[in-house]
């Protein structure tokens, strides 16, 4: 007889979770371990054309501002996969680790701030200077199906990022399968 | 840390334990607890009184603790989620409910389920479906869809009913 099959099966993780004694990432603390603080894009569409950040590595207690240029001597792709392989994909929709010359989303994270403690990390990237170039960007899918509409990267021809499939036939007579 | 900084002492019992500390007058209640005590069990989602994982206990009340610096907890009694087993082990009948009632996935959420329904309970322990859903209204869980942890808290308010018949 099947242990499982038939039966209700307590979860494993849950009598470490249910006290409060579970461990996530941020509950990992190790002697002189640093904290991070990302920069974001306050724009949903521009292009960055400097990111300031000698102000803010003065601020005693940070350890490094990192961009994506500082990033990619040391990375072999500089992307994150974000969708498995599709045919419905018309384009990649895999994204920068930190945005380059050209943000697409507010929020997006632009810089990366080290410090010893995650209060002086915030305080730092507040005082890094993005300079912005704005561009258009659509909010409204009416829009963004016009010709001509803005794209969400300069380099797409278009804003579509996959195309809905959808299947038609006689229901019927797949019951009677 | 800047120079600036302002260092106060606060002395606070939290799951029963009095603890005296200096703290930094801007360091967060959910800072305090995780980094200073040691107590990573409250958890901190959005850490701007979004998603109610961090909420606690103070003096009985439902609190979130990333809304709140260490300071004003100075005096205060702080119960979290490490503090609502017995001191033999025993599951609280919330904790108890919501592991029968599949009403954790991630456990993130858990905590400050667990401590907005214990304050809930307590001031209304025969609570219908909708109601339990109006108190945990401020707690976001991405896993469970709501059903198993409303299903958990309308069990354990008749587990704690009981307990109080037993207990007379």
């Amino acid at each position: 007889m099947s242990k499982i099959v038939g039966h209700s099966v307590p979860r494993l993780e849950d009598a470490a979770l249910i006290k409060g004694a579970g461990r996530f990432v941020d509950d990992i603390h190790f002697p002189g371990m640093l904290h991070a603080c990302f920069v974001r894009s306050q724009y949903a569409h521009a292009l960055i054309e400097k990111i300031d950040a000698a102000e803010a590595l003065k601020t005693k207690g940070v350890v490094a501002i990192w961009t994506l240029d500082d990033i990619l001597p040391h990375v072999s792709d500089h992307l994150l996969r974000t969708a498995l392989p599709s045919p419905a994909y018309l384009q990649t929709l895999d994204r920068p680790i930190l945005a380059g010359r050209e943000t697409v989303y507010v929020g997006e994270a632009l810089a990366m701030v080290i410090a010893c403690d995650p209060y002086v990390a915030e305080d730092a990237a507040e005082k890094v200077q993005v300079h912005y170039q704005e561009l258009p960007a659509v909010t409204d899918i009416r829009e963004a199906l016009k010709d001509g509409s803005p794209t969400g990267r300069c380099s797409r021809l278009f804003l579509a990022a996959s195309w809905a499939c959808s299947f038609h036939g006689d229901a019927r007579r797949c019951r009677a399968l | 840390m800047s120079d600036d900084q302002q260092i106060r002492h606060i002395a606070v019992t939290v799951n029963g334990t009095r603890y005296e500390r200096e703290v930094n007058v801007r360091t967060t209640l959910g800072d305090f607890l995780r980094h200073d005590l040691h107590l990573t069990g409250t958890h901190l989602g959005c850490e701007h009184g979004v998603c109610g994982a961090c909420t606690v206990l103070y003096d009985g009340r439902a609190v979130r603790a990333c809304l709140m610096f260490a300071v004003q907890a100075d005096d205060a009694s702080i119960v979290t989620i490490e503090g609502l087993a017995d001191r033999d082990g025993h599951l609280h009948p919330l904790q108890a409910a919501l592991v029968k009632h599949h009403g954790l996935q991630c456990g993130f959420c858990t905590p400050g389920m667990l401590t907005t329904l214990v304050e809930f309970l307590d001031m209304n322990p025969k609570p219908t479906a909708e109601e339990v859903r109006v108190a945990i209204s401020g707690n976001l869980c991405r896993c469970t869809g709501y059903q198993g942890i409303v299903n958990a808290a309308l069990e354990a308010a008749e587990v704690m009913a009981q307990q109080r018949e037993g207990g007379r």
